[in-house]
């Protein structure tokens, strides 16, 4: 399902919370929303979903708009809100089953799709106990299935992972990647640059509501300017001139064995420099490779880290 | 239509786990009309001297004397009036006791007093004081008129020279014993709990799951609408509960069940429509139950739900603006006469109330935000 969004605004008073926004995500791409706290994803998303009105612009899902067609662009929509949104007094399943049954689902089919659901998200053994009941991590998932329970083509996920402990968190990653990988397209919030990185084909930097950056990954640290580098390990003493001369190679500087080297393009460039090691008769005993990342990306455009007290 | 019952069931469905909504609209008010039952409904059966209304209609020569003759025997509350329907009018709703008239048809050699008393338990005591004292005075005048009769000239006609004291009851139209304590105190708390159930969509806006019930492919209206079938629910049998609680335990009458039944149905939807009302426009949980406790406080203090309203002058005309007042008065004619046209009305006074506020409602729409 593609998603157009074109110059979105949104105030509240005097503040204005998103402005001017515009971003378009293909039929089966996945994209990243990244931004501080207060950057305005919250804000795009609850209008992207037709839940907040925008001052202006124009929101479509398919070919429905948004804002006067919200019934039939919802049902394409699967939505995951930042807060913990499941009835505490119901339990795991019932939940999903309200949900479930709202988009129309009943029956086998309904009864299929929530023991899948829970098992997706690794709650089957508690389906029956009350949402309460659970553990901050669990809710989490349990929130995010109640957003995908759907099978929706457009799924949007606001932070999904905040507060939660890292193994929760892989198998949130997991499952929303296992769905991507289904065809679903993702629009996906955070400020956790690794997730995008791992998540997203393209990322959109949002910073006071308005769109700073925008491309895929490797499109933003080329911008930035900066290169990936190679931290290499050898059985033996190389020439570094003949290094220095391999394709994409900025730079090289060994101390016997051990070195560095800067390339523009890491992963794609590896092959062709592990030949010319091998050329000089040598072995890589390690490698490692070091990317700029989006938050160097974010500082460089906002002077500012991501978050409080850094990644 | 599925999706509005789905909706509503689950809301009913955490009601019933909170347990919270059991207490507040059944326990509670059993309780309460348990107590009032025990303590002032009791008062009503310790009446003193009866509150008579006698009908002298013009040139009657015959109650003049009897009226005199009441007042000589301690009747200060006694009214005369000339026309008998106003008497029956006094003695139904209950601000009088008794009435003494002639009886229409009666034999031309007899007079016939007729003591209309209201039907109401706590009201027999003074009815029979005033069957008791009606016949005293009737013989007293009787014996007069047989003294006036020796003395008169030949060829003057004679007055009747008998009374006949006749006892007919009317139907009481007001409640006055626990059965008003029990309809009152129902309407009252079931106005209340309605809000508190209503009320808990401004947590479900707070948790986030009406954003979520929003984003469901549902129209906008529908989490209200769900929460008002959920409210309505929870008053309609809370409403049945309460009604056979006061008649088991209390011994309430609250006449036909027809009566009831449309009554209770009026309830609901004032109920369900203040609450609603409230709900939209209050901001918070806690406005809300500020608001709605103001408004049925109020509205139980001059619909006469805690202490019964006097029937003429100011404070009537304010209880009119009160649905407690319309519910307690059409139960009491329901009791009294029986379901009939005049509750059909009453029912409806009840009911505009909650028609208002669902307008009220319904004009008012929020925005929801998703986190
Ligand atoms: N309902 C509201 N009333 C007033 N201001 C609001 C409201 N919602 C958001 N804002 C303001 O809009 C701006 C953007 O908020 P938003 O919640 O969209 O940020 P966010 O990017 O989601 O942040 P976070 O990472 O903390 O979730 C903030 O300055 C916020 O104070
Ligand atoms: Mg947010």
């Amino acid at each position: 399902m593609t998603l157009v969004v074109s110059r979105l605004r949104r105030s509240f008073g005097d503040r204005v919370a998103v402005d001017d926004l515009s971003l378009r995500i293909d039929d089966g791409e996945r994209y990243g929303l990244l931004g501080p706290n207060g950057a305005g994803k919250t804000t795009a998303i609850s209008m992207i979903c037709g839940l907040l009105r925008p001052d202006a612009g124009r929101i479509m899902v398919g070919d429905r708009e948004v804002t006067t067609d919200a019934v039939e662009a919802r049902r394409e929509i699967g939505f995951v809100p930042q807060e913990i949104a499941v009835y505490g007094d119901l339990t795991a399943a019932e939940n999903l089953r309200l949900f479930g049954r709202l988009h129309g689902s009943r029956g086998a089919e309904l009864d299929r799709r929530v023991a899948e659901t829970l098992e997706l998200l690794g709650l089957a053994g508690r389906a029956h106990d009350r949402a309460e009941t659970f553990s901050g991590g669990m809710q989490r998932r349990l929130n995010i299935g109640i957003g995908l329970l759907h099978r929706p083509s457009l799924l949007v996920l606001d932070e999904p992972t905040v507060g939660v402990d890292p193994q929760s968190r892989n198998a949130i990653l997991d499952a929303v990647e296992r769905l991507a990988a289904d065809g679903m397209s993702l629009l996906y919030t955070t400020h956790y640059m690794e997730e995008a990185e791992r998540l997203c084909d393209r990322v959109g930097i949002l910073d006071e509501g308005v769109m700073i950056a925008e491309g895929s990954r490797r499109e933003l640290v080329a911008e930035l300017g900066q290169l990936d580098r190679l931290r290499l390990s050898l059985d033996r003493p190389v020439d570094e001139e003949v290094i220095r001369s391999a394709p994409g190679v900025a730079d090289a500087v060994f101390d016997g064995v051990n070195g560095e080297v800067s390339v523009d393009d890491a992963r794609h460039r590896l092959t062709a420099l592990l030949a010319a090691i091998a050329d000089q008769g040598a072995a890589v005993r390690s490698v490692e490779v070091i990317e700029p990342d989006l938050e160097a990306v974010f500082l460089h455009l906002t002077g500012r880290a991501l978050r409080d007290g850094g990644a | 239509m599925t999706a509005l019952f789905v909706v509503a069931f689950a809301d009913l469905r955490r009601f019933v786990r909170s347990r919270s909504v059991l207490v507040f609209a059944v326990l509670a008010p059993l309780a309460i009309m348990g107590a009032f039952a025990a303590t002032i409904g009791s008062a009503f059966g310790s009446i003193g001297v009866p509150d008579l209304v006698v009908v002298e209609q013009d040139g009657d020569p015959l109650l003049g004397p009897l009226v005199d003759g009441l007042r000589d025997e301690g009747f200060e509350v006694l009214t005369v009036v000339d026309d008998p329907d106003l008497a029956r009018t006094l003695v139904e709703d209950g601000t009088h006791d008794a009435a003494l008239l002639r009886a229409p048809d009666a034999a031309s050699d007899e007079i016939e007093l007729l003591v209309l008393g209201n039907t109401d338990s706590s009201a027999e005591l003074s009815v029979g004081v005033a069957e008791v004292l009606a016949r005293r005075a009737a013989a007293a005048i009787a014996t007069a008129q047989a003294l006036d009769a020796l003395d008169a000239p030949a060829g003057t006609t004679l007055p009747a020279s008998s009374f006949v004291v006749v006892e007919e009851q009317a139907p009481a139209r007001v409640l006055l014993d626990e059965t008003y304590f029990a309809v009152g105190t129902a309407g009252f708390f079931l106005c209340m709990a309605a809000v508190s159930v209503a009320a808990t969509m401004h947590e479900d806006r707070a948790n986030g799951t009406l954003g979520r019930l929003l984003m469901a492919p549902v129209g906008r209206e529908l989490p209200v609408l769900a929460k008002a079938v959920a409210c309505g629910v929870v008053v309609a049998l809370a409403f049945t509960t309460l009604h056979l609680g006061s008649v088991v335990f209390l011994g309430a009458d609250w006449g036909p069940i027809a009566g009831v039944a449309l009554l209770g149905g009026a309830l609901v939807i004032t109920a369900v429509g203040q609450a609603m009302a409230i709900t939209t426009v209050a901001v918070s949980q806690h406005a809300a139950g500020a608001i709605g406790t103001a408004l049925n406080t109020a509205w139980a203090v001059f619909g006469g739900v805690f202490l019964v309203i006097p029937r003429t002058g100011f404070l009537n005309t304010l209880s009119r603006f009160s649905p407690f007042r319309w519910l307690l008065d059409g139960v009491g004619v329901n009791a009294g006469v029986g379901f009939g046209a005049e509750v059909v009305v009453h029912a409806g006074g009840v009911a505009s109330f909650g028609l208002v506020a669902a307008a009220v409602a319904a004009s008012r729409r929020r925005e929801v935000r998703a986190g």
